[in-house]
């Protein structure tokens, strides 16, 4: 397997969505080239930084009164 | 026999979702509000992330609450609340996107740059440590198409399966997208991080 292939299928390997054979053969490929674990610490990274964007906490978020202000206008 | 204790279980607690959508259906205002007030940083924070844009979302979310005031008549309590009504927001998007004749299966990376991995380079360019505002603002840098699966899968927790059903995509096609935007985000923040 090379590289193309191996970033390819690395969504699918950290799903643990991919047949045993291929995911061995990744894992080999893994093994000995650092560029390619480098794309699948940095997709893991991604991954899990997303999971706790969920709550939302941190974000802008506009004036709620006057949006339910405009929302009871349209209602009537 | 069921005791009192059974029944009280059984009856939706006073000011819970169930009860506001049902007195809200009833006709009584002040439940509609109160289940505005509870959920509009959900609706609008998931308008955000799949929109990219603060103004559009403002409207996306005065248009789900306004759906969900005709609507709420019809939620029946077979799941939760919160399920139901982030359903329905994620509906209201996607038909913004049709009426903006967003292509969902056609966005792709055409034109840009694939990766290309030389080795012994790779790693001083690596994807520094990101916090969430970095993450989000690439996010929104995101081809809508990507951006929504993306937000739908890492962010939301939907599977495939529910994605390719609310998208009218194939389940493939979900996969392969939530696979590029992954790449592109990483590159988006990499770029960032060059140049700051």
């Amino acid at each position: 397997m090379n590289c193309s292939q191996a970033v390819e299928l690395l969504s699918e390997y950290y799903a643990d969505a991919l047949d045993e054979n291929i995911v061995v053969e990744i894992k080999t490929h893994l093994i000995e080239c650092q560029p390619c674990v480098g794309i699948f610490d940095d997709i893991t990274l991604i991954v899990t930084t997303a999971r706790i964007l969920q709550d939302g906490e941190h974000l802008p978020y506009p004036d709620e009164q006057i949006l339910w202000q405009r929302l009871s206008i349209a209602r009537h | 026999m069921a005791t009192v204790a059974d029944v009280e279980t059984l009856e939706p607690a006073a000011d819970s979702d169930v009860d506001l959508a049902r007195r809200a259906a009833e006709g009584e205002d002040a439940a509609f509000e109160a289940l505005y007030h509870r959920h509009f940083r959900r609706v609008y924070s998931l308008c955000l992330r799949m929109l990219g844009n603060p103004t559009e979302a403002e409207d996306l979310t005065q248009e789900t609450f306004a759906n969900l005031y005709r609507k709420v008549g019809s939620f029946r309590g077979d799941s939760q609340f919160t399920t139901w009504l982030h359903r329905m927001t994620v509906n209201q998007v996607l038909m913004h996107f049709r009426k903006r004749s967003v292509k969902m299966e056609k966005t792709t990376f055409e034109g840009e740059t694939p990766i290309q991995i030389v080795k012994g380079t790779e790693n001083a360019n690596r994807m520094p440590v990101i916090d969430r505002i970095a993450l989000e603002s690439a996010i929104q840098q995101l081809a809508p198409g990507y951006r929504s699966v993306f937000v739908l899968h890492d962010v939301e927790g939907y599977e495939h399966e529910e994605i390719s059903r609310m998208l009218g995509i194939a389940e493939g096609t979900s996969k392969s997208q939530l696979h590029k935007a992954r790449l592109k985000l990483r590159d988006l923040i990499r770029k960032q991080a060059a140049l700051n």
